[in-house]
């Protein structure tokens, strides 16, 4: 039998070259919380405070008072209505037939505002998006269409209407509160965020409508709406009402 | 942390529980093992740099890089083979997203030295030149497998999958993310070809755990824990998965009260974890390996009930 140094040498180098493979055998899990203060020592606080620093001087700016809490919920919430109805209201700026206004539920980012001061900082975390107001001009048949994607959705902030609903689907429409028969061919005003009626939050059929900028942030919207009144008290209508 | 120190410790661990408690620990490392591997993760941070501000509201005090990064440390200074992973939605959520565009967050997570992240549809807010441009501040990679990125800014900047290789162990990390349509305006992410999630992270992990022999399979998923309907979500994709061996999920923003333990295919445990948002948490799973053939593969895992422990 002839011996092979090279083919050994290979054979040696192959095996050595093989990894080891391992496989999990057991596991652990575990899960902090994270809460503390800020430890001005940290490379990492070192690093954030210059922009820390400047975002402040514009963020703790008090703007107005809360006189009790809002809170963000389905099918309605105080949250929502505050932020709707601040909507409504620059919409009417522009428009004063424009009939309601219509928030995404995901539009809101936080889960209450506390009674107390409200700063600019605040009114950035309820709304960091930087969408823009929307007037759009749609067919009764659309609207119906979009109460009926909100019941499905268990509610969305609206503002200027409100409806009933039951297994998802949107009944006795009212607008300002009196009985509202939409017909499918009439137009209705309505006034929402360029988010929304660009198609977004399930909204696709919201994308074919002509749509009239007003140039606005929602959340410079919210910013006006608060500083002009000074004080803000939770509206706790229910505009959207599931019945069981 | 060698083995008898770990033992040891979790002896102690084991003696601070109530009566009525199971140790657990004690049987999770009472199996034969060879190498550790301390898996730490986020989701869903939302721009949250600071604590939430101490205004009366339920998350006052909570999150934070500052506290986030001692705990890290503390935690880098016990074990030697740490993974920290983010699944994605980085961005927006506070004024420092607004007026910054997600600068201080990249930094932060470079100091924080996370090993990978994934991304999620918030990390769009500013377009994809916005998310580029973030991006040369980041010095750990992107990933994901389901979004082509062809023609597009971020082709050369996002890979399907990384590689880590620790002490012997290989771990192979992909990306999914979440179908863009409706979620993201177009403008803002033009060009980005959605593609089936399932199907593409079971290619990419049959890639990694056969072709390229890793040993534990990760994907950072941005897909969401569970829908109502049938969305495909990280339930989903864990039942039709073959060679994942954890997701760690984002989205939805669940704060998982333990891993969600379910099986795959081929009937195999998978695990999915995920811890809310707004860096309130980071969660922690640690993978004991043993040498030992794929084919003497059981399924032997241990689901310890979770410790909450406050940095």
């Amino acid at each position: 039998m002839k011996f092979y140094p090279h083919l050994l040498g290979f054979l040696f180098l192959w095996l050595t070259a093989c990894k080891t493979a391992y496989i999990p055998v057991s596991q652990h899990q575990e899960k902090y919380k994270i809460e503390s203060g800020i430890d001005s020592s940290s490379a990492i606080e070192r690093m954030l405070k210059p922009y820390r620093d400047s975002l402040s001087s514009r963020m703790n700016e008090v703007i107005g008072t809360a006189s009790d809490h809002f809170v963000k919920q389905k099918p309605s919430g105080s949250l929502g209505n505050l932020v709707s109805d601040a909507m409504l209201t620059a919409a009417r700026k522009t428009d004063p037939a424009c009939m309601g206004a219509v928030c995404n539920y995901g539009g809101i980012r936080i889960p209450q505002l506390s009674a107390g001061p409200v700063t600019v900082g605040r009114v950035f975390e309820m709304l960091p998006f930087d969408n823009e107001l929307v007037l759009l001009k749609l067919p009764g048949s659309t609207l119906r269409q979009w109460c009926k994607l909100m019941a499905k959705a268990e509610g969305w902030p609206i503002a200027g209407f409100s409806f009933n609903y039951r297994d998802s689907v949107a009944l006795s429409i009212r607008f300002d509160g009196q009985p509202f028969d939409i017909q499918d061919t009439a137009t209705y005003t309505i006034v929402t965020n360029d988010y929304i009626a660009n198609g977004g939050d399930q909204c696709s059929f919201l994308q074919p409508l002509s749509k009239i900028p007003l140039n606005i942030l929602v959340r410079d919207a919210m910013l006006n709406d608060i500083r002009k009144r000074k004080t803000i008290n939770p509206d706790l209508q229910e505009r959207i009402h599931k019945i069981p | 942390m060698n083995r008898r120190r770990f033992i040891k410790q979790s002896a102690m661990g084991a003696a601070l529980v109530t009566a009525s408690q199971f140790p657990y620990e004690a049987l999770a490392t009472n199996t034969e093992w060879t190498r550790k591997l301390c898996i730490l993760h986020t989701n869903d941070v939302h721009s949250r740099l600071d604590p939430f501000p101490m205004d009366g509201s339920a998350n006052q005090g909570l999150g934070g890089v500052v506290a986030r990064e001692k705990l890290i440390r503390s935690i880098r200074e016990e074990e030697d083979q740490v993974l920290l992973l983010d699944a994605g939605d980085i961005f927006q959520g506070t004024p420092y997203f607004n007026f910054y565009k997600g600068e201080p967050e990249m930094k932060v997570m470079s100091m924080l030295r996370y090993d990978a992240a994934t991304i999620g549809n918030h990390d769009f807010d500013n377009g994809i030149d916005g998310l580029v441009k973030q991006m040369a501040h980041a010095d750990f990679p992107f990933v994901n497998c389901n979004y082509d990125f062809s023609g597009t800014p971020l082709e050369s900047l996002m890979q399907p999958y990384t590689i880590m290789k620790r002490k012997g162990l290989k771990i192979g990390i992909l990306g999914v993310g979440i179908a863009l349509n409706g979620l993201v305006p177009n403008h803002l992410c033009e060009n980005i070809v959605y593609h089936d999630p399932i199907v593409a992270a079971n290619e990419i992990a049959h890639f990694l755990a056969v072709k390229k022999k890793c040993d534990y399979v990760i994907c950072l998923s941005h897909l969401g824990f569970e829908y109502k309907d049938q969305k495909v979500s990280d339930k989903i994709l864990a039942k039709e998965s073959e060679y994942i061996n954890l997701i760690i999920g984002g989205h939805t923003h669940t704060l998982l009260e333990q891993v969600h333990i379910t099986k795959n295919v081929k009937n195999q445990d998978i695990f999915i974890n995920q811890v809310g948002w707004a860096g309130m948490h980071v969660g922690r799973i640690d993978i004991y390996f043993d040498n030992k053939n794929r084919s003497d593969y059981v399924s032997k895992m241990t689901a310890i009930p979770v410790k909450e422990t406050r940095a």
